[in-house]
């Protein structure tokens, strides 16, 4: 705590992100003596901060919240020697050894292997006045600002399970509940469409797209303006489009997520045309960059659940430790004294 | 999804803690605020209704004031840093649960958890929403 003896001495593991596939790596890092450094980034906790149960995460028969199963994986990496630290990568240099992190305060991190479990965020729609307004009656977070709209008609953009979940937990305040889907069908799985299908206050509207946001910083959300056309996508048409608007007091998205990696770029590591980190062919969390290893939703583009997260977190960290016990002077230098972060 | 009986059992026990609040009122938990009225305190200052809120804003010229909800993920994760700052930097933080006081809220046009706004001279001068970097704040409050 009050010295930093070995400032120059890289870090045996950083793990970037504190989502559950961090956290999961965190502990199996940690219990393998590695002594990660967790990097927090800007959204300690990751997307299962912002839900409410989980149900399908398998030893939790009666559910358990997203905040409460983080909170708990973060306990349990720092029972066995985990280090956090608030801080979000702003560059990194991964083509020397060892590697280099710049954080966004501008202190320097080095590293002999990476974890890079950033997460991915929620995706904003491109409405207009959407930037002036998130915050204001837009939200990316039901559980967070739903208990805003007692007696408010919102609307849920998105189609798939997060959209249903908004729009099923909203119903608990708001007067109605519409959610708004640019096809005419919905992605989410069968139980998720079903609960809310069958819920007498969500109404859909589909073959609909979110144009723009009314409101202001002072009165918040109060409208929309919707566009339709009978085959869907519409603001990708230019003819047959029409447009209404409505009054309503909230807007919430779910409109999937993009996964954050734009501080890869230049790296080495491989990303698909969407962002998503490209891993090694076969059951590995291995990138194109020796050393650097991707686990949870930053490199899972298909699956994106809790558990997922968990396995490719401990997977991710089993590769770690395999390449850092692989490499010649990982073997040859003396245990590098890693108390202190360096930050 | 989180049923009626939860949300009533959430606020079963945040009216116990309130009132635990208010009766430890004499305590060190909120009663520094006023009675260090040129210190800035090490922990923020927690709200317990309108007047309390009126005093605080009277006593600190410049106050950061977090409005935050127990059910809010990315409050519980600020929390930890806004205790940080509070103790480490010479700035005043307070923090307004909004369950508890809805008319703050209201009054104060937050819509968005966590929502943090700089009080100048009683007065919003700087509104954030959404959970912030430390590094943020922190030049924030020293500033």
């Amino acid at each position: 705590m009050t010295e930093t003896p070995h400032q120059d001495t890289p870090r045996e593991l950083v793990i970037v992100g504190s989502g559950v596939a961090g956290l999961s790596a965190a502990v199996y890092a940690a219990r393998a003596d590695l002594e990660p450094l967790v990097l927090e980034g800007p959204e300690p906790g990751g997307q299962l901060t912002l839900t409410t149960e989980v149900e399908n995460y398998l030893g939790f028969p009666d559910g358990i919240g997203g905040m409460e199963l983080i909170q708990r994986g973060k306990q349990q990496a720092e029972r066995f020697g985990a280090e956090f630290a608030h801080g979000e990568v702003d560059r990194a240099d991964l083509k020397g050894r060892p590697f280099t992190l710049e954080l966004a305060t501008g202190d320097v991190i080095h590293t002999k292997a990476l974890i890079v479990a950033t997460g991915a965020s929620a995706r904003w729609v491109g409405a207009e006045n959407e930037s002036e307004l998130m915050g204001y009656g837009l939200s990316t977070c039901a559980t967070c600002d739903g208990a805003f709209h007692r007696g408010d008609d919102v609307l849920v953009i998105g189609g798939g399970d997060s959209a249903m979940e908004e729009a099923l937990f909203l119903t608990k305040f708001a007067d109605s509940v519409t959610v708004v889907h640019r096809r005419d069908e919905l992605r989410a799985s069968d139980i998720m469409a079903r609960r809310a299908r069958e819920n007498p206050d969500i109404s859909f509207r589909w073959n609909t797209e979110l144009l723009e946001i009314h409101g202001s910083t002072e009165t918040g959300v109060t409208g929309a303006t919707l566009v339709s056309h009978p085959d869907g996508h519409p603001t990708a048409k230019d003819d047959g489009v029409s447009a209404e608007e409505v009054d309503v007091g909230g807007i919430f998205y779910g409109v999937g997520h993009i996964p954050n990696t734009d501080f890869l770029a230049d790296t080495g590591v491989d990303r698909d045309e969407t962002g998503y980190i490209v891993t090694l062919e076969g059951m590995t969390t291995e990138t194109a960059v020796e050393g650097v290893f991707a686990a949870g939703d930053v490199m899972d583009p298909d699956y994106r659940q809790a558990i997922t997260a968990a396995g490719t977190g401990s997977m991710a960290a089993l590769d770690a430790e395999a390449w850092l016990d692989e490499q010649p002077e990982s073997a040859v230098e003396p245990e590098p004294e890693t108390a202190s972060p360096q930050l | 999804m989180a049923t009626d009986d939860e949300l009533e059992r959430i606020r079963e026990q945040k009216r116990q803690e309130l009132r635990d609040r208010v009766e430890g009122a004499g305590g060190d938990s909120v009663g520094s605020g006023t009675d260090n009225a040129t210190e800035t305190p090490d922990e923020p200052i927690a709200i317990t209704g309108p007047d309390h809120f009126g005093e605080v804003l009277e006593t600190h010229s410049r106050i950061l004031v977090d409005f935050y909800a127990d059910w809010c993920g990315p409050c519980q994760m600020l929390a930890p840093v806004l205790d940080r700052l509070a103790a480490e930097t010479p700035g005043t933080i307070a923090k307004v649960d909004t369950e508890a006081h809805p008319q703050l809220a209201q009054q104060y046009g937050v819509r968005g958890l966590p929502t943090l706004i700089l009080f100048e001279n009683g007065e919003p001068a700087q509104q954030l929403v959404g959970m912030q970097q430390e590094a943020t704040l922190r030049s924030l409050l020293t500033s």
